[in-house]
C-alpha cells in the first residue's frame, strides 16, 4: 500500500508533540498528506528519511477574518522560500518539513507573537465548542427526554441517531473547552513571566473515541435520512433535505464569491448576514410550497398484502382522504402508519411496528399504556378542577371511567389525594385488557374507556389503533379489523 | 501609553520605512541585523494583519500573489516613540556605565 489511515489528534495545544511524532513516521517511511477533521491522518508511502518537521499556526479566510485565500498562498510560498516543504494543513495549522541536514529559517521566531496566534484561534475554536455545547445541551433533553418515554421517537432512525449523538457532542464540546481555557491561561501566565509555552503532550485518547464515535452515528444518521427519503419514499424525509441543500448550496456560493474577497470585516459579516437571512426565506418559501404540494396530493398507499393496516375502505365506508407513512430504526427495522378518514363515518389511525425482539416490543407497549394515562391525566384535569372547586360532579368524567359514585367516596378529602384516586379509578376502568385469545395475541389492552383505542403485541410485532366516530365494541368493526390485521 | 513593541514588531515597522513585501521584509531584517534577528514567516504574517488593522501600515499594492506594504503616519509615530524609549534607555544605562551614580548619593 502507498498510502496509510490512523486516527489520531492534533489541535493548537499538541502540536509540537505531533512534530516529533511525524518525524518518527517519516523514518519509518510514511509522510503525512492529509488530516480530516483534526483526527483522520493520511499518510503516503516515502523513502525511510530524517526529516525536520514544523507546524505553524496562520488563521485561514474566515468571516472573523480579512485574510483571503491568496493571503494563505502567499504565506505558503514565503515558508518554501525559507526552506520548508508544504505537507498539509489542518484547521489554523500548517505543516512544513524539510531535510534534517538543510538550513532553513525557523517558521516561528517570537514565543508572544506565537501565543497571539494560538490564543485567537483558540478563542475561535472556544466560541464554536460552547455553541455547540449549549446547542447539545438543548437537543439532548428534547431528543433523550422523547427516546425514553415517547411512542414514535424509538420508531425513528433520525431521533435514535441524534439520541445517541448528542451526548457525545456535550461531552466533546466541554472536553474541549476545558482544555483549551486550560491552555490558554496556563500560557498567558507563562508569556507574563518569560517562561516558554507549554504544550501537552499527549495524542488525548479521549478526543480520538469521541470523534469515531461521533463520525460513525453521523454516517448512520446521513444513511437514515438517505434511506427514509429514497427507499422509504417518505415525503417528509425528502422535504427535510432541502434545507441541506439550499444550505450547502448558497453556502458554496458564500465560499466563492464572498469569501476570497479582501474586504472589511463589517462588509464580511453584512455578507454573512445577507447569505444567511436568503438561505432562511428560501428554504421557508420551498419548504412552504412543498409541504403545500405534499398535503394536496394523496399518498399513494402501498401493496395491502404487504401491511397490516387498516382503512375506511375495510370497513365498507367510502375514503375521502388517507395518508400512509414508513419509517426505520435500530430498534424497530420496520414500522409504518396509516390514517384513513371518511367525512361521513370518521377515521382510522393504524401504527405497526416490528421490534429487533419481543423485550423491546413489550417496553413499546408500555410506552402506549403510559401515552394514553398522560391523555387521561391532561383530558380529565379541567373536569377535576370543576368537580372539587364545586363539589360537584362533572358528568363528562363518565366518558374517562369515573363515575359520581367514584367522585362522592372522595369529594370530601384534599384535593389532590382526591383527584389522585379519581385518576386510579380512570386508569382501572380505561386501560384494562382486551381478550387476547380473540385477537390471537399476546398482549391485547384498550387505552381509554371508550374503547376505542387498542393496542396489541404478538411477539416482536406491535400494532396500535386509534378510531374515531366509531368502537371496539362494535362486533362488525372489532371483527373486520382482526381479520384485515390477520394475527 | 502603548504597550512597548516585541522585537520583531519594532523590526518590522522599522523595515517597512521602505515599501517591502513579505519575503523582502524578512530578508532586510536579516541583513539589517546581519543575521542576529530573524523573523520567521509564521511570525511575521501573525503581524501584519494586526499592524494593517491597527492602521500602523497600509498595503499599497497586490501582484503575483504578493502584498506590499508601507508604514503610515500613526504607525511612524510608534515607531518614532519606541525609538525614543530606546534612546532614553542606552542614555540611562551609558549614565550608569559611566559612573555617574554618585549623584544619587548625593542628591540631598
Amino acid at each position: 500500500m502507498n498510502f496509510k489511515i490512523e486516527i489520531n489528534y492534533i489541535n493548537i495545544d499538541n502540536y509540537p508533540f505531533m512534530e516529533r511524532f511525524f518525524e518518527k513516521k517519516a523514518r519509518e517511511g510514511w509522510l503525512i498528506s492529509k488530516i480530516y477533521q483534526g483526527y483522520i491522518f493520511v499518510y503516503k508511502r516515502i523513502k525511510p528519511e530524517d526529516l525536520d518537521f514544523s507546524i505553524t499556526p496562520y488563521e485561514i479566510e474566515t468571516f472573523f477574518t480579512r485574510k483571503t485565500k491568496v493571503d494563505l498562498e502567499e504565506f505558503q510560498s514565503v515558508c518554501q522560500h525559507v526552506g520548508w516543504n508544504y505537507a498539509t494543513k489542518t484547521s489554523d495549522l500548517h505543516i512544513y518539513y524539510k531535510e534534517k541536514t538543510d538550513d532553513a529559517m525557523p517558521l516561528e521566531t517570537d514565543e508572544e507573537e506565537l501565543f497571539k496566534s494560538l490564543e485567537a484561534i483558540g478563542k475561535k475554536q472556544e466560541v464554536g465548542n460552547y455553541l455547540m455545547t449549549i446547542l447539545s445541551v438543548v437537543l439532548s433533553w428534547f431528543i433523550l427526554g422523547s427516546v425514553f418515554k415517547n411512542t414514535s421517537a424509538v420508531k425513528d432512525g433520525l431521533h435514535l441517531s441524534l439520541a445517541f449523538l448528542m451526548p457525545a457532542a456535550l461531552a466533546l464540546g466541554i472536553v474541549q473547552i476545558i482544555d483549551l481555557n486550560r491552555f490558554i491561561n496556563r500560557n498567558r501566565k507563562n508569556i507574563e513571566e518569560g517562561l516558554p509555552l507549554d504544550f501537552d503532550s499527549s495524542r488525548k485518547p479521549i478526543y480520538k473515541i469521541l470523534l469515531i464515535y461521533m463520525n460513525i452515528v453521523f454516517i448512520l444518521l446521513f444513511y437514515h435520512i438517505l434511506y427514509s427519503a429514497f427507499i422509504l419514499e417518505n415525503k417528509s424525509a425528502i422535504i427535510g433535505l432541502i434545507p441541506g441543500i439550499i444550505g450547502v448550496s448558497i453556502g458554496t456560493l458564500y465560499r466563492f464569491i464572498v469569501k476570497p474577497r479582501r474586504m472589511e470585516l463589517e462588509l464580511k459579516s453584512i455578507g454573512l448576514v445577507f447569505t444567511l437571512l436568503l438561505t432562511i426565506a428560501l428554504n421557508a418559501f420551498i419548504g412552504v410550497h412543498f409541504i403545500d404540494a405534499l398535503l394536496d396530493q394523496d399518498q399513494d398507499l402501498p401493496d395491502r398484502e404487504d401491511y397490516k393496516i387498516v382503512l375506511m375502505e375495510d370497513l365498507d365506508e367510502g375514503e375521502d382522504y388517507a395518508t400512509f407513512y414508513r419509517n426505520s430504526s435500530p430498534l424497530f427495522p420496520h414500522s409504518y402508519e396509516s390514517y384513513s378518514y371518511s367525512r361521513s363515518a370518521g377515521s382510522i389511525k393504524a401504527e405497526y411496528a416490528g421490534a429487533i425482539n419481543s423485550s423491546i416490543a413489550q417496553n413499546l407497549v408500555k410506552r402506549y399504556k403510559n401515552r394514553a394515562k398522560k391523555a387521561l391525566v391532561t383530558r380529565t384535569n379541567d373536569l377535576f378542577r370543576y368537580s372539587f372547586d364545586y363539589g360537584e360532579f362533572d358528568s363528562f368524567l363518565k366518558f374517562y371511567g369515573i363515575n359520581e359514585e367514584d367522585f362522592n367516596k372522595v369529594k370530601d378529602m384534599d384535593k389532590i389525594e382526591g383527584k389522585r384516586k379519581l385518576r386510579e379509578v380512570g386508569f382501572a376502568n380505561s386501560i384494562i385488557k382486551a381478550d387476547e385469545s380473540f385477537w390471537g395475541v399476546d398482549e391485547a389492552y384498550y387505552l381509554d374507556y371508550m374503547k376505542t383505542e387498542i393496542i396489541l403485541r404478538k411477539d416482536r410485532e406491535v400494532i396500535y389503533i386509534d378510531l374515531e366516530g366509531m368502537d371496539f365494541l362494535d362486533d362488525h368493526i372489532e371483527n373486520t379489523i382482526k381479520n384485515r390485521l390477520s394475527l | 501609553m502603548n504597550k512597548p513593541l516585541t522585537q520583531p514588531m519594532f523590526y518590522i515597522l522599522l523595515s517597512l520605512k521602505e515599501k517591502r513585501h513579505g519575503y523582502e521584509i524578512m530578508q532586510y531584517i536579516e541583513w539589517l541585523t546581519e543575521g542576529k534577528v530573524q523573523v520567521g514567516p509564521g511570525t511575521l504574517y501573525s503581524l501584519l494583519p494586526r499592524f494593517e488593522k491597527d492602521k500602523y501600515i497600509e498595503m499599497i499594492s497586490e501582484e503575483d500573489k504578493k502584498k506590499t506594504y508601507l508604514i503610515t503616519d500613526l504607525g511612524r509615530d510608534v515607531l518614532n516613540g519606541e525609538i525614543q524609549r530606546f534612546e532614553a534607555m542606552i542614555g540611562h544605562a551609558n549614565y550608569v556605565k559611566e559612573g555617574k551614580e554618585d549623584e544619587f548619593q548625593n542628591r540631598n
